[in-house]
């Protein structure tokens, strides 16, 4: 073979070696999976949107403690909360006219806006929870995952460990029962297909949630869905990087894929 | 061999520098309920000095029908598409049929100490703090509430007599008998498991008419046109005012109400 030859063999072999699953690097390095909060701190959120600019402290949110009591759709859906942290011009007197947070916290469902509740909200440093959190999993038994905050909530939801609200402002809702399955390809050859259940997704989510803006309702309409941009919290990444489970655990959605 | 390897290097490079941060994939912001259907229009006030004028949906729907305006008056279903000029408005043309000091506030006003007071502003507002005569928190207080869009059910103020809808205008309007209202037609999706459709021509001819949707949105013949709701989102069909003025795709139960699925 000549040298030239060669040279070409091995460029070939390594563009292949990038490309293809199995390779000896770990998924960790090869994306750049963002690090990963310990599980009582999973899916919490700084908002800050005017506060600070106010002299308030900002707000630390925990998604947990709320998702197991209330589906994605309450808030993103009825209560108007954006998918973006401090898009939702959430205030004091929005709250008060029991908008968004005063939805529940209005003194009735959970506390209310008193004077002295303000700090359980506007902390202006992430609460410890580790205590409660594993009190938490451990009274209510519930299933663990590998990563997020290491609970497998769809088994917690389907086994009826955790009985989230799916509506507050319409008690009667019922989600459309709409079961459609199906396999994406993987755009990377020799990479497994993603398993998508809509019937998993319905059951916290509202369509408006995900369809048009995220996904097109069209089958393959929706373009540049790729996993590049999935981890740029686009696509899935709208809630798996920070909320649902994370994109560490490739398995869960790629099932074929080797550990 | 060299040239495979030459393509396959390419091929990457190209597509790890493809993509950038475009707002494809995520979740569009909603906009505020006094925002929902508000329209600027700058085709022409680029060309001239004057801002950009910026038209409320919610305050004339609160007062006229659709029909009145995208039918009567000629206005298009797209902003910027009519090409409304100052000499059409002054002639009594689009915003001028009524925007002419008689029906609604004119360009221009006398007022008591003889002195004219100009309102281009009130319309060419874009950018400008203008004191407007209505606040649309105020307006809508007492309107029945809907969930998305203005948060008004306008279909219900219509039909609880709140809001009484103008759809004649003089020397414009030609009064004509009712044509007779065809019954409710039930749309079947295509996607098996979505509820039907109910569609109500009754509801929308009280704003439409027949003419502001068809033949050009709808064709008259049943099933003649096949549409998908990625089309209706896109703002074809419904979606020419569900979606951008009247109530939004967010919630599918509003239109897919079915209970047979």
């Amino acid at each position: 073979m000549r040298d030239s030859n060669r040279f070409s063999l091995v460029l070939l072999v390594l563009s292949l070696w990038m490309v293809l699953p199995g390779h000896s690097r770990a998924q960790r390095d090869f994306f750049d999976l963002p690090p990963l909060p310990p599980p009582e701190a999973f899916g919490d959120l700084r908002i800050d949107r005017v506060s600070g600019e106010n002299d308030v402290k900002p707000v630390y949110f925990s998604h947990w403690t709320h998702r197991s009591a209330y589906t994605c759709r309450v808030c993103h859906f009825e209560l108007g909360f954006e998918m973006q942290t401090n898009l939702t011009e959430i205030t004091e007197s929005a709250n008060r006219k029991g908008e968004f947070c005063g939805a529940c916290h209005d003194g009735e469902t959970a506390f209310g806006h008193t004077e002295e509740n303000c700090a359980k909200c506007h902390a202006g440093s992430p609460a410890d929870r580790r205590k409660s959190f594993r009190q938490f999993r451990k009274s209510l038994k519930l299933p663990e995952a590998p990563f997020g905050n290491r609970i497998d909530w769809v088994e917690a939801l389907e086994s009826g460990l955790i009985q989230p609200r799916n509506g507050i402002l319409d008690p009667d809702f019922e989600p459309i029962p709409f079961n459609e399955e199906f396999e994406v390809p993987a755009a990377w050859t020799l990479i497994p297909p993603a398993d998508f259940s809509h019937d998993i997704h319905l059951q916290w989510l509202e369509c408006s949630n995900c369809h048009p803006d995220i996904f097109k309702i069209k089958k393959r309409a929706t373009e540049h869905f790729l996993m590049k941009h999935i981890l740029e919290g686009k696509f899935c990444g709208t809630c798996h990087m920070t909320v649902a489970f994370p994109l560490d655990d490739c398995q869960r959605c790629h099932p074929d894929m080797r550990r | 061999m060299r040239r495979a390897a030459f393509i396959t290097v390419v091929l990457l490079v190209a597509f790890a520098s493809k993509g950038d941060s475009q707002t494809f994939g995520t979740k569009k912001r909603s906009p505020k309920p006094d925002e929902y259907g508000t329209v600027v229009m700058s085709n022409h006030a680029a060309n001239v000095d004057s801002d950009p004028v910026v038209f409320p949906h919610w305050l004339h729907r609160a007062k006229y029908t659709c029909r009145l305006c995208h039918v009567d008056l000629g206005f298009a279903m797209t902003a910027n598409e009519t090409g409304v000029t100052e000499k059409d408005n002054l002639n009594g043309l689009y915003c001028g049929a009524c925007h002419n000091g008689a029906i609604a506030f004119g360009p221009e006003e006398t007022v008591t100490d003889g002195e004219a007071v100009q309102y281009c502003d009130r319309c060419h507002s874009k950018g400008n703090d203008v004191d407007l005569k209505y606040e649309f928190y105020d307006f809508v207080k007492d309107f029945p509430r809907a969930r998305f869009g203005n948060r008004v059910d306008w279909m219900k103020a219509e039909d609880q007599g709140l809001i009484q809808l103008e759809d004649f205008i003089e020397g414009i309007s030609i009064k004509r008998a009712q044509l007779m209202i065809p019954e409710d037609r039930t749309i079947t999706p295509r996607v098996e498991g979505m509820p039907n459709i109910i569609f109500s021509h009754e509801k929308h001819t009280v704003w439409n008419g027949c003419e502001l949707c068809h033949p050009q949105i709808f064709g008259i013949r049943k099933r003649a046109q096949i549409y998908d709701m990625q089309e209706i989102f896109e703002g074809k069909f419904c979606g020419a005012c569900h979606g951008q003025v009247a109530f939004p795709n967010t919630d599918c139960r509003l239109c897919h109400t079915d209970d047979v699925y």
